[in-house]
């Protein structure tokens, strides 16, 4: 079976241990709990008929108190870049260590993930992602309710693995 | 004045072992050689010998081979809270891998974690800074 180390990148608070706990258990809780160093879990997704292991890093948010360490980014396959749509700074923040992972592992695949869009809707969510002009493939994810976020897990296994997900 | 060596080489060796660690070394093809320490206390089954390294512990994926002369990666919640701290450390044709408990540190960090978070905030005010527009939930 093909292992891939896929890592979750973003500031404090953004959702990112939501966005894997509902991408590998389908669960979501509203009681927030800070991620310290890095939590470890494993999805198994079927990509063009070969299964593929995400070993998925859940990394802390960067703050005053952590910083995302390189060892941590170090032989990553590919990476979610996650902000939150009620928080602006987050988006400069998950950028910023979008420049620093490249910095770690050269140009590998990413995409960006705009968190939180229940809280604004579909339309907004989507105006939102056009008028950002990202380089890079992006979703408007919820955590809350799922939205988009396993189309944003498996279109990463597609690209770290090289076909498309079944 | 400095402690005697025998002192500080005692205090070393002390403080390792109640940090339980546990090792092994990998081939460069990522094959395990040899297999040490305290697994246990970490609910990981004990490594098997001649098993990829990456299968027995798929969160080694992409570190193994060693391309650099050290790696420290703190703070690995490997689940239900179990922290470990891990070295990586190239030696002659092996990698050694050494998990030492960071269960009493982290535990520290969350909780300086939570004050310092617990002063920011973390969603926008009604409708004016978000990057939409939106409110609270």
């Amino acid at each position: 079976m093909l292992q891939k180390k896929m890592c979750m990148l973003g500031a404090f608070a953004v959702g990112k241990t939501s966005l894997v706990s509902r991408f590998v258990h389908s669960v979501f809780s509203d009681r927030y709990l800070t991620t310290v160093g890095v939590k470890i879990d494993k999805e198994i997704v079927s990509v063009a008929g070969v299964d593929v292991m995400m070993i998925l890093w859940d990394i802390h948010g960067e703050d005053d108190l952590q910083e995302v360490r390189p060892s941590y980014l170090r032989g990553m396959h590919g990476y979610l870049l996650v902000s939150d749509i009620t928080r602006p700074a987050t988006l400069q923040t998950a950028l910023e260590l979008h420049e620093r992972a490249r910095g770690v592992v050269g140009d590998v695949p990413c995409a960006f993930l705009i968190n939180k869009c229940d809280l604004v809707g579909p339309q907004e969510t989507e105006l939102l992602i056009a008028g950002l002009n990202l380089p890079m493939r992006c979703f408007g994810t919820s955590a809350h309710n799922g939205t988009h976020v396993e189309s944003a897990f498996e279109f990463l296994a597609e690209q770290v693995s090289g076909g498309s997900t079944s | 004045m400095t402690l005697p060596d025998r002192l500080v080489q005692s205090l070393l060796k002390n403080a390792f072992h109640l940090r339980y660690p546990a090792f092994l070394a990998v081939t460069r093809q990522g094959v395990i050689r040899q297999v040490g320490g305290h697994w246990n206390h970490y609910a990981i089954a004990v490594p098997r010998i001649m098993a990829p390294a990456c299968v027995e512990l798929p969160f080694l994926v992409g570190l193994i081979p060693l391309l650099t002369p050290f790696e420290f990666l703190p703070r690995l919640n490997l689940g239900q809270d179990r922290f470990v701290d891990i070295y990586l450390l190239p030696d002659e044709d092996l990698d050694w891998v050494l998990l030492v408990d960071a269960g009493d540190q982290s535990a520290v960090q969350q909780s300086q974690q939570a004050r310092l978070e617990s002063q920011q905030p973390t969603r926008a005010r009604s409708g004016t800074s978000s990057l939409a527009g939106a409110g609270n939930r």
